[in-house]
């Protein structure tokens, strides 16, 4: 065996933090090794305490690939298991509810006990004497809850869930995110967005209140980008290009107060509201109606709050809701993030309706952020670009990059 | 949250086994039990599926798992009730996914269970 090491690539140019290596932004082998070597050995959320509260209750995600189904078993056991047949391989619980007894797979109708093992297959006899369908269960994977969200690892030696993420599981079971209720559908009533306005937004018209519902599947909002998972988390997890690319933003936050705390697999960023009205309508009355939600804790209740869990999972945390917004990479230029969004059991109209203004608001910076993501992802292409450096209002992107170096060996090394 | 609403024809995926094997199975069995033939026989099963729901579905397995039980209880025809009697504890294991099962079904599905572990 060759005891050669092959040497690290510096990290730092002067004082200065370096990013990773442009190349690792496009790399199909990279992705492939990203998607094994950190999805597959993370803790990544798969949904809410609520959805799978009583025995047959289920939720579905993916984590690397891998479709992923969550259940409540008969005897109350919460468990996780591959969400595909072991017959033909499709799919066999999709979004969120209740299956009863058994996972029946929609194609030919294998039937699943809740415990994964195989219950019967129609016409069973076709598959001969031979066939031991008592081997037949589906893969089981670890899962575990912490702060009312449902987290799945597909790891099987991963360290336990609390201790996995340090310190930063205090801080998020402090959000209460237990006491709060997903969103859906159901949620988005035009016409009481209409009547319950404030007068100055009366004249809102029904069209224009429908316009400000955004589609969502079993309370998730899924969307694709056309950018790699990491162009992404970089843009998310700094604030040095708020002044720059989203205006409107630093209208509402005290930019000089952002600040990002880091943990061992986690970020926490401040983000304190300014005092001072905006001179936007809509930021305005966002500013004059927000209330924290009940359960909300007071120390965050004049701020916004963004939260980083490795490998890509973003929680936003807002005091009139939580959203939770997650990385699926599909390919290494092909992402699809999955969304699922909190609010009061005991939301009034009002809070609703500055919900709304919040989503609107936010959706435009996102929007703002797809176009510089655009643009990034186009530049990590070059032929002359291969790493720059990193601000100190960059820390948490520099934070990410060695959680990935550590990940990923060799991920810098791309010539 | 959604709860799962079962089709109105979910119940006729069960079917395909029982129709295949199921009249022939019950003629031998209910021959040698010297049983009259044409309460179970093929034309009922395709007369369930044409114009039956899952109610009467599940009417008829009872029917069939009481001829196992005489069957068993007999001692003829004795690999035609065993496997029978695995063709309808599989019906019994899969229904639940297709319909809710009542409690007398149940026990039906508990005592094809005992009976196969037990032969």
């Amino acid at each position: 065996m060759s005891t050669t090491r092959r040497r690290a690539k510096p990290t730092r140019a002067g004082g200065a933090p370096l990013t990773l290596n442009a190349k690792a932004y496009a790399d199909p082998l990279m992705f492939e090794r990203e998607r094994r070597e950190i999805f597959a050995r993370a803790w990544i959320i798969a949904g809410h305490v609520a959805e799978v509260r009583e025995p047959g209750d289920f939720t579905t995600t993916n984590i690397a690939g891998e479709p992923v189904v969550v259940v409540r078993d008969v005897d109350g056991t919460l468990r996780a298991f591959s969400n595909v047949c072991r017959h033909r391989a499709a799919q066999l619980a999709s979004g969120t509810g209740s299956c009863g007894k058994v996972l029946r797979c929609p194609y030919h109708g294998w039937t699943y006990r809740l415990d994964g093992t195989l219950a019967a297959m129609p016409e069973g006899r076709g598959f001969g004497e031979d066939f031991d369908r008592d081997a037949v269960r589906l893969p089981e994977f670890k899962v575990d809850t912490l702060g009312g969200l449902v987290f799945v690892s597909m790891d099987p030696e991963i360290a336990p869930l609390r201790e996995w993420f340090g310190d930063i599981a205090v801080r998020l079971e402090s959000l209460n995110i237990d006491q709060l209720v997903p969103v859906t559908r159901r949620d988005w009533k035009p016409r009481e967005i209409v009547r319950g306005v404030p007068d100055a937004l009366r004249s809102l018209s029904l069209d224009d209140a429908k316009a400000l519902i955004p589609t969502a599947e079993h309370g998730r909002w899924y969307e694709e980008f056309n950018h790699n998972w990491k162009t992404l988390s970089d843009n998310y997890l700094e604030g040095y290009h708020v002044p720059i690319g989203h205006p409107g933003l630093l209208r509402m936050l005290d930019y000089p107060k952002y600040k990002p705390t880091l943990y061992e697999r986690a970020v926490w960023i401040d983000g304190p509201l300014r005092d001072n009205p905006s001179r936007d309508t809509m930021e305005r009355l966002y500013q004059r109606l927000h209330r924290p939600m009940p359960e909300f804790p007071a120390e965050l209740r004049n701020q916004w709050t963004y939260v980083h869990l490795w490998p890509g999972q973003f929680i936003d945390v807002y005091p009139e809701s939580i959203d939770i917004w997650q990385m699926q990479p599909l390919g290494p230029l092909r992402t699809r993030t999955c969304e699922i969004a909190f609010r009061s059991p005991n939301e009034t109209l009002q809070d609703r309706f500055v919900r709304k203004i919040n989503r609107r608001f936010n959706s435009e910076v996102m929007d703002e952020d797809v176009t510089l993501c655009d643009a990034v992802q186009q530049g990590l292409g070059s032929l002359t670009y291969t790493r720059g450096v990193l601000n100190d209002n960059e820390a948490a992107v520099g934070h990410f990059h060695d959680l990935l170096r550590n990940a990923v060996p060799g991920i810098d090394d791309a010539p | 949250m959604t709860h799962r609403n079962f089709g109105r024809h979910d119940w006729l995926g069960l079917t395909p086994e029982v129709e295949r094997f199921g009249p022939l199975l019950v003629d031998r069995i209910t021959a040698a039990l010297g049983e009259s033939q044409d309460a179970l026989g093929e034309a009922r099963v395709g007369a369930l599926i044409r114009n039956g729901d899952a109610a009467a579905w599940l009417t008829y397995l009872g029917a069939l798992t009481a001829l196992v039980d005489r069957g068993s209880q007999s001692g003829v025809a004795v690999a035609e009730t065993e496997i029978l009697a695995e063709i309808l504890r599989d019906q019994y294991r899969l229904a639940p996914g297709v319909l809710v099962l009542s409690e007398t079904d149940m026990a039906r599905s508990n005592h094809l269970e005992t009976l196969l572990e037990t032969r």
